[in-house]
């Protein structure tokens, strides 16, 4: 790599006399020329001139360039984004370069980012070939279930709990009182991803265990006619909402998105009534898969998760032994071994457990056993919080007549999931992620899927860009949450307010 | 004022440990009257109006509010009858910051009484008019000065209809020129039909409206007199002290 060369001959031409001429060591080979890194950068760029957004600018054509250097291999064109960064240095350079261990570390921290850099580039658009993921995303997406030739028509059951679950994200978007535009820009981004994904038919298929994986009797057109729909429905919803949350009072809008987030809850369980009625009608979660599969074990184990957390957190809270005793049991089991354990557990005991009862199916079993887990996570948190509740909150309810277990569902909890909710998300956040260990059981999840791709007929052994693909998908949703609850923060304002503590 | 009696005691004692907080409390409070509670701080006086309505539970002597005999043996139903007919007013307002003002007021006479949501919203309006911030009643406590704070403590705890008021240094966490919008409404209340127990500093209200003064020392009941004896004669060593040292 060119890079290393430069690298080299920077430290030994430029830096290396830098350092000597400031520590006024004279050695005699470069004691003609000891330049300043600042001089240099100065006498280069010093007649550019400055505009308000320079670095801005300087930055994203140091980006392009560094991508044309990669895309076409052309020797001189590795050092041109160099010419671009330079101009960022000497806009910086008072910063960067004021004494000489800053120079060497700015200069040593940009090499390594930028061969990082240049790496993934060459990565993602060299030697990758994405058509392996573009061609299987709705097998990554849905599972093999949905996309088989004979068995693909059940997708329809996704349709209505996507217009449903669309509306109601938009509209939660509306109750936050932010600008159009911090809404309007992610949401057409978004929506021309989706437009792309689902408009472009590609032609496909393959054998896999002698089931078809196909995009051959794929019909675009209709599909999207539906999510036009469904992303036109979603923009009104947004627009209706923000209009009416513009005129409405801070506890009718907290009281609107109550209102969301039960519907939300309702609907995802009315997606699952859709997905697999009572009956012979339906898809079996067994045929669930795909990356929505990882979204529903998700979403179904943080529903039960959140029962099972607010018992065992006032059950440990408690003064009998009858609650105390079972809850520290079972949050101390189910927290002290590792969750594949569990897993397994819920693959192959659970089902001699409860079997002359409920006929438990995999996918039940294993919301089960997250949700357990979840469970037991929450309610140590919750814990954590409840006990920041002021007691005189609780005196004043007992005061006015309140019973306990009213003091505990509308006094203590509210205020102790606001108070938590950081670490809330961050628990969800860890539990979507786990949901990925689920392959083990030849569930299809997104990973499984992944696992499996490589060995279609078209793809052999091209294991890294699915995987690659997956893990972004996870990391997508996972950092969208986080941003998601830092809105929610402010929008409680938990950062200015300090919890209870003024009451 | 009528005759009749709504809270006696008998020889209460309260311990905490070793340390005897009470030291065996006889009252005999008559339906209407407004007793101030004076005393230095950690005589007493906070633990003894919590015991009224078992906040705090005493571990000797007799309580009666009410016709109820407040003790172990208290049912669930009586005891929670009892604290509804008691409304009880904390020094740090203790207001449920989750919740708006009006949802404030209006959460108990439904949850304890249970009122529909309409009829509990409308009586929590009337009482924030009578407490004059009919204005504030969206808005979430954290919003709210001290002194409105306070005053919505108070229309909470009327929402329940009492029969009993108790206030412990209703004022004392209040910036001075907040506490006389808090102390106008308790003079207000006083004019009404309704016993009330209010531990306080203000001598000013206690010479006002009060219609007798218990002083309390060291777990003990002092003195109990009229506010004019209390205040211009007091009988003990102790009240006079006491006099001198806050006047
Ligand atoms: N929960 C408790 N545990 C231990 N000791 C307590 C407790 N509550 C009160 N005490 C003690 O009981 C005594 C009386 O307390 P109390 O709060 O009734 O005093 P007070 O007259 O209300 O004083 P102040 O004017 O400071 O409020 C004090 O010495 C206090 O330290
Ligand atoms: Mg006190």
């Amino acid at each position: 790599m060119s890079f290393n060369f430069f690298l080299l001959i920077f430290i030994l031409f430029v830096l290396l006399p830098d350092l000597l001429n400031r520590y006024h060591i004279t050695v005699r080979a470069v004691q003609v020329s000891c330049p300043n890194i600042r001089e240099i950068l100065n006498l280069l760029y010093g007649k550019l001139p400055r505009y308000t957004y320079s670095a801005e600018l300087a930055f994203i054509i140091s980006l392009l360039l560094t991508y044309f250097a990669v895309k076409s291999e052309l020797s001189f064109a590795s050092y041109l984004p160099l010419v671009t960064f330079g101009y960022i240095a000497h806009l910086n350079s008072k910063e960067l370069f004021d004494t000489p261990s800053n120079s060497f570390i700015t200069i040593l921290s940009f090499f390594i980012l930028y061969s990082f850099f240049v790496k993934a580039l060459e990565f993602v658009f060299i030697e990758s070939n994405w058509d392996v993921v573009f061609k299987n995303r709705r097998f990554i997406f849905l599972g093999p279930y949905f996309i088989n030739p004979y068995t693909g028509d059940e997708i329809w059951r996704f349709w209505p709990p996507f217009y449903v679950f669309l509306v109601i994200f938009c509209a939660g978007y509306g109750t936050l009182s932010e600008s159009k535009v911090k809404f309007l820009l992610p949401y057409s981004i978004f929506c021309l991803a989706l437009i792309f994904l689902i408009g472009y038919d590609s032609d496909y298929y393959s054998y896999k265990n002698g089931m078809k994986i196909s995009n051959r009797n794929y019909e675009a057109t209709e599909s999207l006619f539906l999510l036009a729909g469904a992303l036109i429905l979603g923009l009104i919803s947004y627009l209706l909402m923000h209009q009416r949350c513009k005129i409405l009072e801070e506890f009718q809008v907290n009281y609107i998105q109550q209102v969301l987030i039960l519907s939300s809850f309702l609907s995802f369980i009315g997606m699952l009534f859709l997905l697999d009625p009572p009956g012979d009608e339906g898809v079996k979660p067994s045929y669930w898969g795909g990356f929505v599969l990882n979204l529903i074990f998700a979403f179904g184990s943080l529903v039960i998760g959140f029962g099972i957390g607010i018992a065992l957190a006032f059950g440990r809270r408690s003064s009998l032994p009858v609650f105390y005793v079972p809850s520290v049991a079972i949050i101390e089991l189910f927290r002290s071994g590792p969750l594949v354990a569990w897993l397994f557990f819920a693959q192959f005991l659970v089902p001699d457990l409860f079997n002359p009862v409920w006929e438990a199916d995999i996918a039940s079993r294993i919301i089960f056993v997250f949700a357990l887990f979840f469970g037991c996570y929450l309610a140590e948190i919750l814990r954590g919080g409840l006990q920041t509740v002021p007691h005189g909150q609780f005196e004043a309810a007992t005061a006015l007549g309140l019973s306990p277990t009213q003091i505990k569902l509308r006094i203590q909890l509210p205020q102790a999931i606001r108070t938590t909710l950081p670490a809330i998300v961050g628990q969800m956040i860890a539990m979507l992620k786990d949901t990925s260990l689920v392959y083990f059981f030849g569930v299809y999840d997104a990973f499984k899927a992944t696992k499996d791709i490589p060995s279609q007929r078209d793809f052999l052994a091209e294991y890294e860009e699915p995987l690659v693909f997956v893990a972004f998908l996870f990391w997508a949703v996972a950092y969208y949450l986080s941003r998601l609850t830092t809105k929610i923060e402010k929008n409680l304002g938990l950062d200015n307010e300090g919890g209870a503590g003024r009451t | 004022m009528s005759e009749e009696s709504i809270i006696q005691t008998k020889d209460v004692t309260v311990s905490f440990g070793d340390f005897q907080a009470l030291k065996g409390i006889n009252v005999d409070i008559k339906q209407g009257e407004i007793i101030v509670v004076l005393g230095p701080s950690g005589s007493g006086k906070s633990t003894f109006i919590r015991t009224l309505n078992r906040l705090q539970p005493h571990d000797g002597g007799e309580i009666v509010v009410d016709g109820i005999q407040i003790n172990e043996d208290t049912t669930v139903s009586d005891l929670k009858q009892l604290r509804s007919d008691i409304g009880f007013v904390f020094q740090q307002f203790n207001l449920f910051p989750h919740i708006t003002v009006l949802e404030n007021i209006a959460l108990a006479p439904q949850k304890v009484r249970g009122m529909s949501k309409e009829e509990a919203e409308e009586v929590a309006m009337k009482l924030l008019e009578r407490v004059g911030i009919p204005e504030q009643k969206n808005k979430y406590p954290a919003a709210l000065s001290g002194g409105q704070q306070q005053r919505v403590a108070i229309a909470r705890a009327l929402a329940m209809d009492p029969k009993i008021m108790l206030f412990d240094e209703p004022t004392s966490a209040l910036d001075p020129e907040m506490i006389k919008e808090v102390l106008d409404v308790m003079i207000d209340l006083a004019k009404r039909d309704i016993t009330m127990i209010v531990v306080t500093h203000e001598m000013g209200f206690a010479k006002e409206v009060g219609d007798r003064i218990m002083f309390f020392d060291e777990g003990h009941l002092v003195e109990e007199s009229t506010p004019d004896v209390f205040f211009d004669n007091p009988k003990e060593d102790r009240s006079k002290l006491f006099l001198e040292q806050i006047l």
